[in-house]
């Protein structure tokens, strides 16, 4: 069983690319490690990892990826980014205490958390959950808990930014 | 003694500062704190009253010790995602 989680400053890369996944599952590497796709973002990332067992992937029947996308408007009005501001490292100890216990509930795989600070413009990537566990429907069930409580206990707060 | 409570977001915008310098009597709680925000702002008093404050990065309950030296921080309004 695996969680991750990052931290990155501005907007998150694309998805992780299904060829990476499979590459990864191929070779029996920590499912998830196609994160390492985000290298721009790398760089300036404080991240924590936190690796419990790794996971033959065999065992995966199912992921379930979540990505928060910024609007172009926020009540109606028009904005130009959004800007996150995270209280650490009480942020990414509490997206990784709620992955490990999301991920013991629901009898899941792996969990990788992304998260932007800083600025990410309208129509661009701020969140991606990816969720790895052998069937769909705990998958499902977890990607709902986990929002609706990060949403509600993690100090992450988002400012617009209005044109 | 004086107890330095960060604020963030929404509340942070709106009352234009970082953080808020409450008085406590020695010895206090995380409650004590709540009641001495709700205090100096009583538009807002219902709010900093049940407000879930934070001492050295960790939710505190109400019964919890806070100490000067600690790091105290007012938990609200998030939106992550």
């Amino acid at each position: 069983m695996t969680v991750q989680v990052h931290m990155y400053d501005g907007a998150l890369r694309n998805a992780i690319l299904p060829d990476a996944t499979l590459s990864v599952s191929k070779n029996q590497i920590a499912i998830n490690s196609g994160v390492a796709t985000n290298a721009s973002a790398v760089n300036a990332a404080a991240n924590k990892s936190d690796t419990l067992n790794a996971s033959p992937t065999h065992a995966i029947g199912a992921t379930v990826v979540f990505e928060g996308i910024v609007r172009t408007d926020e009540a109606g009005r028009a904005i130009r980014a959004l800007s996150y501001e995270a209280y650490e490292p009480m942020a990414t100890n509490s997206l990784t205490e709620l992955a490990r216990d999301i991920l013991s509930k629901h009898g899941l795989i792996a969990i990788t958390v992304e998260h932007s600070r800083g600025e990410v413009a309208a129509g661009e990537r701020s969140f991606r959950l990816t969720i790895d566990s052998a069937h769909r429907k705990e998958a499902l069930a977890a990607m709902d808990e986990f929002i609706d409580r990060m949403k509600r206990d993690v100090p992450i707060w988002k400012s617009p930014i209005y044109i | 003694m004086t107890i330095r409570v960060l604020i963030f977001g929404s509340l942070a915008r709106e009352l234009s500062c970082k953080d808020i310098a409450v008085d406590v009597a020695a010895p206090a709680t995380a409650r004590d704190v709540n009641q001495a925000l709700a205090s100096k702002h009583p538009s807002k008093a219902a709010f900093f009253q049940s407000a879930r404050l934070a001492v050295n990065h960790a939710f505190a309950k109400p019964d919890a010790p806070v100490q000067p030296t600690d790091e105290v921080a007012l938990i609200e309004l998030v939106g992550g995602g």
